[in-house]
């Protein structure tokens, strides 16, 4: 029999150790790819470490083995003291750990044999789609029970964006997964042509807006305003933000497919909702660094807290980058090229990267009752992250916009300038950067892991108490 | 202007959206209740998570608002909803229209230049032959090779003095423009295994030294004549490719041309008629020739 005053940690440790696992697995494989692409023959003749299906493994990996076994980790954390009781169906919360970590683990091997549906970010096929339905409505289960058994009336903000990941995702995911299976490892999308493309962005862009954006952005407003000590600085901005974000992005999938078969008028909408999206988003990062505002001396110090900050300053130039991107006029250069690269990795690894790392820094001590091993590492470690984002998209700009010109440029005959492989061969040199720039931010992924595993050497046994529940009134009477 | 059911309902879809965007703005701007918020006593959670009272700062109502604004505009001017296209009557289509006109002024009379130049001047010109590089490396690079060498055992080599086709300007410019597609139909219900055999056998010996008597001679004068011809040196206007060269295409080890006996060839060539203009074909035939 649990015991109703102490709070579910054991899983949440699990959690984090998997989605670390993940994160040195899943960059590794991404370094690996970064290297195929200046030496196209390490991958010794072999399918399985042929491109295609190695870089299926990288983003599947990091998203769904680091990102949401993260995501997980510090919902269940957080949810549960912000209600103030323990998690709701506590084994149902170990099924999803489990069985998430199982899916992706398997996922990954079906994806090295060759097995994928085609689409981008729901490449796993129609077993581990319906394995996925599964574990996530039980992540619902455990998640909203435990929101309707709180002890505090008004539902914490960090709750609403995990509640909206929680829905959304449920949803994008079952119906771009709707498929006529033909046998165990191939089926075929209910969907076809331009309406298939247009689902598959729905899906695909939500992800990022639900997941990659909306979960991480429940982590930030729990862990930046508990770590940083200090109050939430607007609770009116975080609603708008919250509103205009979640009823924006749901619009805006149309922006991948600019100038495709789809009908225009499709296209207006998704670059309309887009620009309208730089809004809400900013309204979060500035009520995150307003937040901090005033605690600036421990930044200097507390490597946690410099790995939110940096997250969030890469938040906002993702979300102000993207709006960009949607407009048409900007999207007919970059898209197709590595713009849109280096792009996704100034939010994946400049934002969700970080936030987890700065997260993991602050939880994990508490999380096994020791301190630290090494700040300084972890130190070297946040150079090492800054470092190799900004190297990467550094990289992945040269190369997107000079690809971009370069593509559309005419010669005095009216020809297309270049060939494609002229310009793929000028490539080398970005290519080689971004392998140098990936290679240094795994450095220092595995350095964090190092520190945490010494970390844990120290570990002691952890028992949380669940505290009464107080508001700013009670705890004024309380000390008079 | 007609507006059927579906225009309508996207229409009325996004405005109540946009609408609503604007109202939660406003309301939580301007409204005087705080929405579940009591600044006397804020709830705190988890011991020290608190929500402040700071007022949103008015800059940022100004962005959402001109967004909106910008949204409207935008969507009364270009493709909208359904049906509606907008004030500029904006549409991929015309613009793809109109930047090939513009081309056209631009480069027309260039380009038709081109088109009727001499090979050999074409030939002698730096900057046109690599532009005829690119062209062929961007069109037919996939299935000819890189340096047109053919590919695969299945694609042919167009450096080689192998034209099944013919290699005359002419001919060549028809195999681009008109597409080929050579049938070489298979023997397998005519011939039994070792009947197939000496045929290749035969067809390998056509290429060294002509086979005074051959067990494979009769069935080839019976079968293979009427295209490739009694000296087996081929027939262009069928495609049927000249076996005293030693070239193949799809392999010349009596295995593979047993293989071809028996089940035939039929490869295609597409037509790029339509998918390349008179300068890019010429510029191609130019460079297929070069040297030739
Ligand atoms: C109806 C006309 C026709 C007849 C009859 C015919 N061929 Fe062919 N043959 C062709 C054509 C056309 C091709 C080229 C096929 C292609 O382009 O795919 C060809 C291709 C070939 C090739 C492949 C050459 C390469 O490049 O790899 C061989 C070998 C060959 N024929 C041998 C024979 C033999 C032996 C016979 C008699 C059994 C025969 N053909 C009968 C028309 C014919
Ligand atoms: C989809 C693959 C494909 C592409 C793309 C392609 N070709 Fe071909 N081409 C072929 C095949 C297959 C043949 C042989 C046809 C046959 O068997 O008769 C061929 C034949 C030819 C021939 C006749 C060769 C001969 O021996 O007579 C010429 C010339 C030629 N191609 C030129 C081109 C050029 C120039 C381009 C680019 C504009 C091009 N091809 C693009 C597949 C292709
Ligand atoms: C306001 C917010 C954002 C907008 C409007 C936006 C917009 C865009 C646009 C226009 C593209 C390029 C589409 C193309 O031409 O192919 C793109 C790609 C992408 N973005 Fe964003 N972006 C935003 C924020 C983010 C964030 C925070 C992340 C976090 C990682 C992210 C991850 C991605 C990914 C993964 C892709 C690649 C999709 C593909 O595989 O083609 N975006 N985004």
């Amino acid at each position: 029999m649990p015991d109703p005053n102490v709070y579910n940690d054991r899983v949440v440790t699990v959690l984090v150790v998997l989605s670390l696992v993940w994160a040195i697995a899943g960059m590794g494989a991404g370094v690996f790819i970064a290297a195929e692409l200046v030496w196209p023959t390490i991958d010794l003749g072999q399918e399985w470490l042929s491109y295609g299906r190695l870089r299926t493994l990288h983003t599947n990996g990091v998203i769904f083995g680091f990102g949401v076994s993260a995501l997980m980790a510090t919902a269940f954390y957080s949810v549960q003291r912000t209600s103030h009781v323990p998690l709701f169906a506590p084994k149902l919360a170990w099924f999803c750990c489990i069985a998430w970590n199982l899916a992706v683990l398997l996922g990954g091997i079906s994806l090295l044999a060759g097995w994928t549906s085609g689409k981008e970010y729901a490449e796993l096929e129609w077993p581990f789609d319906i394995g996925i339905t599964i574990v996530w409505l039980a992540f619902a289960v455990v998640f909203f029970g435990t929101i309707a058994n709180r002890k505090v009336k008004a539902i914490y903000v960090s709750n609403w964006f995990y509640g909206a990941l929680i829905i959304v995702i449920a949803m994008l995911h079952v119906v771009n997964s709707m498929a006529i299976p033909i046998t165990i490892g191939k089926s075929y999308s209910l969907f076809a042509g331009a309406q298939d493309a247009i689902v598959q962005w729905w899906y695909g862009h939500n992800a990022v807006g639900f997941l990659l954006t909306g979960g991480f952005l429940g982590m930030l407003y729990y862990f930046l305003p508990k770590h940083a000590d200090r109050p939430i600085w607007s609770y009116r901005l975080s609603i708008v933000a919250f509103w205009a974000f979640t009823y924006s992005y749901i619009w805006a999938g149309p922006h991948h497919l600019h100038y495709n078969a789809i009908p225009e008028w499709v296209q207006s909408l998704g670059m309309v909702m887009s620009i309208i999206l730089l809004a809400p988003s900013w309204a979060t990062m500035v009520n995150g660094v307003m937040t901090v505002a005033g605690a600036w001396e421990k930044l200097k110090t507390d490597p946690a807290l410099k790995f939110i900050v940096l997250a969030l300053a890469f938040y906002g130039l993702a979300t102000f980058e993207g709006p960009m991107l949607s407009i048409k006029s900007v999207n007919v250069v970059s898209h197709f090229t590595d713009w849109t690269v280096g792009h996704v990795h100034s939010g994946a690894l400049g934002w969700n990267a970080m936030i987890t790392f700065g997260t993991f820094y602050f939880l994990v001590p508490r999380l096994v009752g020791a301190a630290l091993y090494s700040v300084r590492l972890a130190n070297i470690h946040f150079w090492l992250a800054l470092a190799g984002t900004m190297l990467y998209v550094l990289s992945m700009w040269g190369a997107g916009v000079s690809q971009g010109l370069l593509w559309l440029s005419l010669d005095e005959l009216g020809e297309l300038s270049y060939g494609f492989r002229d310009i793929m061969a000028s490539m080398t040199p970005y290519y080689a950067l971004r392998f140098v720039a990936g290679a240094i931010f795994l450095s220092g992924a595995i350095l964090m892991f190092y520190n945490f595993v010494k970390t844990m050497e120290n570990r002691t046994t952890v028992v949380r108490r669940i505290p009464d529940v107080t508001t700013a009134r009670s705890a004024v009477e309380a000390v008079a | 202007m007609p507006i059927d059911f579906w225009t309508g309902w996207v229409a009325v879809l996004t405005i109540a959206s946009l609408v609503g965007l604007a109202w939660v703005s406003y309301g939580v701007y301007f409204s005087g209740k705080k929405a579940g918020f009591d600044e006397e006593s804020p709830t705190i959670w988890d011991e020290n998570l608190r929500e402040g009272a700071h007022p949103p700062p008015m800059w940022w109502f100004w962005t959402m608002l001109a967004s909106l604004v910008f949204t409207l505009i935008y969507l009364i001017l270009y493709p909208s909803f359904g049906s509606l296209s907008g004030t500029f009557q904006w549409s991929q289509g015309g613009e793809l229209d109109e930047r090939l006109v513009a081309h056209e002024s631009t480069f027309g009379t260039r380009r038709t230049e081109i088109a009727q130049m001499d090979l050999a001047a074409i030939q002698e010109d730096e900057l046109l032959m690599r532009a005829a590089k690119r062209v062929f490396d961007r069109q037919c690079a996939a299935c000819h090779g890189l340096e047109a060498k053919g590919q695969a055992d299945t694609f042919p080599n167009l450096r080689d003095d192998l034209w099944q086709w013919g290699n005359s300007a002419e001919a060549i410019e028809k195999s681009i423009r008109d597409g080929r597609q050579g049938i070489m139909v298979g023997w397998s219900s005519v011939l039994n295994r070792a009947e197939a055999s000496y045929l290749a056998q035969y067809t390998v010996a056509l290429a060294e030294a002509p086979p005074g008597s051959h067990p494979g001679k009769a069935k080839y004068d019976e079968l293979c004549v009427a295209c490739h011809g009694s000296d087996g040196t081929g027939m262009e206007a069928l495609g049927a490719p000249d076996l005293t060269k030693g070239i193949y295409t799809y392999g010349g080890n009596t295995l593979t041309i047993k293989e071809t006996i028996l089940y035939g060839r039929e490869g295609v060539m597409p037509a790029f008629g339509d998918v390349l203009d008179d300068m890019q074909i010429r510029l191609l035939v130019a460079w297929l020739t070069d040297g030739s």
